[in-house]
């Protein structure tokens, strides 16, 4: 475990998707952590720090753009960098999504893992400088 | 002359040249009858001139013989008087009047007078005109006695002139001429009485001949005196009765009137027999005609059914408050066409009814034409497909996404180990089962839900059935470690069924059973065949369905939120084709569950 | 026995047992007044009715004439044999749109 590693939160309700975005993460350094639904997921972003949240849009009980907004609302999460991975057909709302909730990026699905590491990179450097 | 008179009509043509003519023949007539008693007259008075010189020439012999010339003058005068002479005369041998009936005469000598000569035998005479100018004619003719002429006697008579014949004449004219007259007046007046009617009649034909154009005809009865009349009489009255029946319309216009009228009402049963329902509103907004069906769809009772004259807009805002909102409220489209939706709250349910409306310029109309139309089902079809799609390609996209994940995972990392290399490859193998499957169930439910694709029933073995079923299923609970129990009757008789879909069906709820089923669980298929009804029930003892979903369970796409249940992959479209394939045999599946104890899914199928 | 089912928009009335003069009215009643107002969409599930009589053809028959006066329609749907030829034969068919199936006898209202 590389404590300066960067922490990567990852949420999607495909339990198989989940692990490979995380077997991509962790074969690029980071250190993941997934949680099937929102609520679990921001459960465990308010008891520890990540540095990239990564999540899916259409899930069950709450949406990942209810997420972003619940994380935004929160102090340490007001600047962290989110990843929205979206089904074709929201695309129609997301630049309104992505200026209202500050969001950095957004996947449609399907897309390429390597894509997904090479951004979340990109983020981080952009966030130290 | 007649001819040609522009106010005279025929008849009184006939009439005026039969006059001309008749007048002229009289006239002719009495002129012919004047001349001829003229001339007449001038010869008898001729005649006894010379009669009469003969006889008084003999009495004066005779006188003379027994008196001498004595009693000459007496009968000179006697002559006179009685031949109604001029004068007589007896000339003596010496050229001296011996007698005279003019007494001065007597004695003087004879004068010779001028004038045409005229001859009758030995008779002598003269025509002369004397100072008066009166035309005579005298006769002279020798007196002999004894052989010895003594002397000549001569006697005039006045030559009738025209006057004289006229006034003769004139005493007669009243009987000659008048009569005539009379008589031809009389014509006139009869054959101007036979040419009257017809005079009439021609009178009005040339009024009319002269009237401008677009003037009504006005023509009248005659009085009723010959078949002409009467035939007249009857036009007229033809003529007027068609007119009092439309007042000033020609017969043409009435025809139109009355095909337009009988149109009209085809057209408006036309309107009130559409299944849309039809309005039309004047400019202010009130209804001018309201069909029918504009009633049912606004559900409006007898009570307070759709009135002509109240304001269609405020009803349609009471009815569907949400086209409050819509342009045809907005007073800017008021001139636009404009159609739109509203829900009507109904008794039982909900309707939703397009309204659209349309301005209506005509040239006796001017305002709004409205069409409303139920699209309830429509609507709900719509929603429907939109859930559906939006389901699907969720459904869809998560394998997809994962296949490509791992698939580019597998391209690009140097670092994977073979083992994690064959599970990346099993995983793929996996989603892409899945996503057959799930396409292949998407065409099924679809297809059965058109109505497309129906139960081909078919005389199955049961048992036959039962065994395909259970060597699909075994595998999954061998797995698992589940309880797998199968009661089956004793005596499974062959029914008729669609095998394939029926075993579908059995396969998927054990499945589900199995997946749903913690290891180390119970699975039960319990079968129960009479002549009347199959039944099979599969109990599980597995995460079980809490009470909100139970009843959705059989929807279409639809999956638990159970984290426990949303672990495991699963279309949401199993059941729901279960349904459908136990609804095409005239059956039903039902569920009992409790959340964590466990499910029970009863098959019933009616048999014949 | 009557029971009906809305499917939507439309309400699907299912009979069961022969329909004669016992329960003819009771069909109609149910029809003019037992369901969501507006206008009728009404499909009739056949599927468990084995004969009808003469009353029944007249309940029919009154039954679309009052829906043709609000401008709906009633379509019949799972007949029997029996009862489909009855209707042919009769001419009262004639009247109705017939599906094979209750589910595309109410997707026919789509249209």
């Amino acid at each position: 475990m590389n404590p300066t590693a960067k922490r990567i939160l990852i949420v999607d309700d495909n339990v198989a998707l989940a692990r490979v975005i995380q077997f991509a993460m962790d074969g690029a350094g980071f250190e993941t952590v997934t949680a099937c639904n929102a609520r679990i997921a921001f459960d465990l972003a308010t008891q520890s720090h990540f540095d990239v949240v990564i999540t899916d849009q259409q899930m069950p009980v709450m949406t990942g753009v209810v997420l972003c907004r619940k994380l935004r609302d929160l102090p340490e999460y007001q600047n962290c960098p989110i990843i929205l991975l979206t089904a074709k057909g929201l695309e129609l709302e997301l630049p309104r999504l992505q200026h209202e909730l500050d969001i950095d990026a957004t996947f449609s699905k399907p897309f390429s893992p390597s894509a997904l590491v090479k951004t979340v990179n990109e983020l981080l450097a952009a966030a130290v400088s | 002359m007649f001819g040609n008179h522009p106010n005279l009509g025929f008849p009184r043509k006939v009439v005026a040249c039969y006059l001309l003519f008749c007048l002229v023949a009289v006239c002719w007539l009495s002129l012919g009858l004047l001349w001829i008693s003229h001339e007449v007259l001038s010869s008898q008075s001729a005649n006894s001139c010379l009669s009469r010189l003969g006889k008084t020439a003999a009495a004066i012999e005779i006188s003379h013989l027994r008196h001498g010339t004595d009693e000459l003058q007496h009968l000179l005068e006697q002559a006179q008087t009685e031949g109604g002479l001029a004068y007589a005369s007896i000339i003596g041998v010496d050229g001296a009047y011996l007698a005279h009936t003019d007494p001065n005469q007597i004695g003087t000598s004879v004068a010779p007078t001028t004038g045409s000569l005229l001859r009758w035998g030995s008779v002598s005479g003269i025509r002369f005109f004397d100072q008066q100018g009166q035309a005579l004619q005298e006769y002279q003719v020798p007196l002999i006695v004894n052989s010895e002429q003594i002397g000549s006697l001569r006697i005039a008579v006045v030559e009738p002139s025209l006057e004289f014949t006229l006034a003769k004449v004139a005493q007669y004219t009243p009987v000659a001429v008048l009569v005539p007259l009379a008589l031809v007046v009389l014509g006139a007046l009869v054959l101007s009485r036979l040419t009257g009617t017809v005079a009439e009649i021609e009178d009005q034909l040339r009024e009319t001949a002269v009237l401008p154009p677009g003037v009504e005809i006005s023509l009248t009865n005659l009085k009723a005196r010959s078949g002409a009349t009467l035939g007249w009489n009857r036009i007229v009255e033809t003529i007027d009765k068609f007119r009092s029946r439309s007042g000033h319309a020609s017969l043409n216009e009435r025809l139109t009137e009355a095909i337009a009228s009988r149109r009209q009402k085809e057209l408006v049963e036309i309107l009130q027999n559409l299944s849309d329902g039809v309005a039309v509103t004047d400019t202010e907004g009130r209804i001018t005609f309201a069909n029918r069906a504009i009633e049912a769809l606004l559900d409006a009772n007898s009570d307070d059914g759709i009135l002509e004259g109240s304001a269609f807009g405020d009803r349609l805002i009471h009815d569907l408050p949400e086209l409050a909102q819509c342009p045809l409220f907005d007073p800017d489209w008021v001139n636009r066409p404009t159609v739109s939706e509203g829900r009507r709250h109904g008794t039982n349910s909900d309707r939703v009814l397009r309204v659209s409306r349309q301005p209506l310029v005509a040239e006796r109309l001017k305002g709004h034409v409205w069409s409303l139309r139920d699209v309830t089902q429509q609507k709900l079809a719509d929603k429907m497909r939109d859930q559906f799609i939006d389901t699907a390609t969720h459904e869809l996209r998560t394998p997809l996404s994962n296949i490509k994940a791992y698939a580019e995972m597998l391209a690009t990392c140097d670092r994977i180990e073979l083992e994690q290399q064959k599970e990346f490859c099993n995983i793929i193998n996996s989603e892409v089962t899945r996503l057959a499957r799930f396409v292949d169930d998407l065409l099924s439910i679809s297809s059965m839900e058109v109505g497309s694709l129906s139960a081909e029933r078919q005389k199955v073995e049961t048992a036959r059935l039962f065994d395909e079923v259970l060597a699909k299923v075994q595998p999954m609970m061998q797995k698992k470690d589940i309880q797998f129990e199968v009661r089956l009757p004793e005596k499974m008789r062959d029914l008729t069924l669609d095998k394939e879909k029926m075993v579908a069906v059995l396969v998927n709820l054990l499945g589900n059973a199995a997946k749903y089923t913690p290891a180390g669980g119970h699975v039960a298929l319990k079968v129960k065949l009479d002549d009347k009804l199959l039944q099979i029930a599969v109990e599980d003892t597995g995460v079980g369905i809490n009470a909100e979903e139970l009843p959705l369970v059989f929807e279409k796409f639809f999956r638990s939120s159970d984290a426990r249940v949303q672990a495991e992959t699963g279309t949401g479209l199993g059941l729901s084709l279960a349904r459908e394939v136990v609804r095409m045999h005239g059956g039903d599946i039902t569920v009992e569950s409790q959340l964590d104890k466990g499910s029970t899914f009863l098959v019933s199928i009616p048999l014949e | 026995m009557l029971n009906v089912e809305p499917q939507g928009a439309v309400d699907v009335v299912r009979l069961s047992g022969p329909l004669n003069h016992e329960n003819a009215d009771q069909l109609v009643e149910t029809v003019q007044s037992g369901l969501a107002g507006g206008q009728p969409m009404v499909v009739l599930d056949m599927s468990d009715v084995p004969l009808m009589d003469s009353a029944a053809l007249d309940a029919l028959l009154d039954i679309h004439d009052w829906t043709l006066l609000k401008g709906g329609v009633v379509k019949l749907a799972s007949l029997t044999p029996l009862c489909g030829d009855v209707l042919r034969v009769t001419g009262v068919g004639g009247h109705f749109q017939m599906y094979k199936d209750v589910k595309v006898a109410v997707g026919s209202f789509v249209q």
